[in-house]
């Protein structure tokens, strides 16, 4: 019947619709569309993503490839900027160094000679240091070396074996040094003598001497090395030797010697 | 049987076509055309009715607008006179071209007279697709041979 005459057809089809659409069933239509959508497009999105990735791949490799030239560009940047940072440190220590020994030696005797360390040899370090300065540089044996070490100013050493180029600095704290000191709170004289430790010795000093750990100990005038009233170190401990009218006083000096990069030599 | 597969096969691909290529949802519309030139009205409308229903569903601000234009633009697509050649790319544009016009004129009809609010009628986004439509026909021809062995216009 319908196909030999489709208007009937047609005719019921249209009434379908109108009824579909007397009934506003809009609000479900919408949610099944969502979901339609949803199982339709989300799908296809993945596929899309991924053909849209392989078609990138190219593109990624080469951004890869170049973002790896960059890294490797930045890294040796890096290293070349930390290469450059460890050399102004040490620039500005060696600055500030010098700038204390500058400030220093304005208040000292212009005939000092500022020579550098360039030997601290692991055995000897209680017993010598190697200067670069010797003869050629007005330098002798026997001249007093002084150090300068935290704002502190103190006796080293003296010269031993001078020669064209290079010195020997005999350190006070060496078993053979002996330097005529004096304690400054009693103005009580003895000897310091080294030990080759950390610490040195003061001998000769009377036992009634009334002296105290802290004491300042500087060179006396007895010395015919070193100037009068430069700092030695601190009494650091103090013993009776004995019956013997004498007592002795650990020192600690205040220039440790094997710490120092420069000298002072008078 | 074969028949109703091929349909069925064919609705969802031109859904999902439409749906990718959303700016031109008109695969559905050059099918039920086609169907109605090559197969006559009740073919053309019963295809229409259920396109119509089915793109209602993802497409349509109200639910059965298209089940009735598309039922309508199957039907009169069938009623075409046997004296025009379907084959002819400029009858083929021609009649795709008047289809859209009926489509969206009823479509403007029936949300006016079911919605009170009236919808908007443009076609200028319809003209690149309306004018490559022999493209398509040829397509859906080829994709029927596919299935069947003849292409009998019955109308």
């Amino acid at each position: 019947m319908y196909r030999k005459n489709p208007i009937v057809l047609l005719s019921l089809y249209l009434v379908i619709s109108v009824i579909i659409l007397s009934f506003n069933i809009n609000p479900t239509v919408k949610a099944m569309r969502d979901f339609l959508f949803y199982m339709v497009v989300t799908p296809y999105s993945k596929v899309n993503y991924a053909a849209s990735s392989v078609g990138n791949l190219g593109g990624n490799i080469k951004e890869m490839v170049n973002s790896h030239q960059e890294v490797l560009e930045l890294k040796n940047q890096n290293q070349k900027l930390l290469h450059d940072l460890v050399k102004l440190k040490t620039l500005e220590i060696e600055n500030r160094r010098l700038t204390e020994l500058l400030g220093y030696k304005r208040n000292i005797n212009r005939k000092t000679v500022i020579a550098r360390i360039i030997a601290k040899p692991p055995q000897q370090y209680y017993k010598s240091l190697i200067i670069d300065k010797g003869s050629e540089d007005g330098l002798s044996d026997n001249r007093a070396v002084f150090g300068f070490y935290k704002g502190k100013f103190g006796v080293v050493g003296q010269l031993t074996n001078v020669e064209k180029n290079v010195s020997m600095v005999l350190t006070i704290t060496n078993r053979i040094s002996k330097v005529p000191a004096r304690i400054v709170s009693c103005a009580v004289d003895g000897i310091v003598i080294g030990k080759e430790t950390s610490e040195l010795e003061m001998i000769w000093i009377p036992s009634d001497a009334e002296i105290k750990i802290g004491d300042e100990v500087v060179s006396s005038s007895a010395s015919d090395i070193f100037p009068s009233g430069i700092p030695i170190g601190i009494i650091v401990s103090i013993n009776q030797t004995g019956h013997l009218p004498f007592k002795k006083a650990s020192i600690k000096p205040y220039i440790p010697a094997f710490q120092l990069t420069d000298v002072f030599i008078e | 049987m074969k028949k109703f597969l091929f349909y069925f096969i064919t609705v969802v691909i031109i859904i999902f076509l439409e749906i990718l290529f959303s700016k031109f949802s008109v695969f559905g519309l050059f099918f039920i055309i086609f169907i109605g030139l090559y197969r006559g009205s009740y073919s053309g409308c019963t295809v229409g009715f259920f396109i119509g229903l089915i793109e209602g569903v993802f497409f349509a601000t109200t639910f059965g607008t298209l089940s009735f234009s598309y039922s309508i633009i199957g039907y009169l697509s069938g009623r075409i006179p046997k004296r025009i050649d379907e084959e002819n790319p400029l009858a083929q544009i021609s009649i795709v071209f008047l289809g859209v016009i009926v489509s969206q004129v009823v479509n403007l009809i029936i949300e006016v007279l079911f919605t009170g609010i009236p919808g908007i009628f443009s076609i200028t986004w319809l003209i690149v697709p309306v004018i490559i439509s022999p493209v398509f026909f040829l397509i859906f021809k080829k994709w029927w041979l596919l299935w069947f062995d003849r292409l009998d216009v019955d109308r």
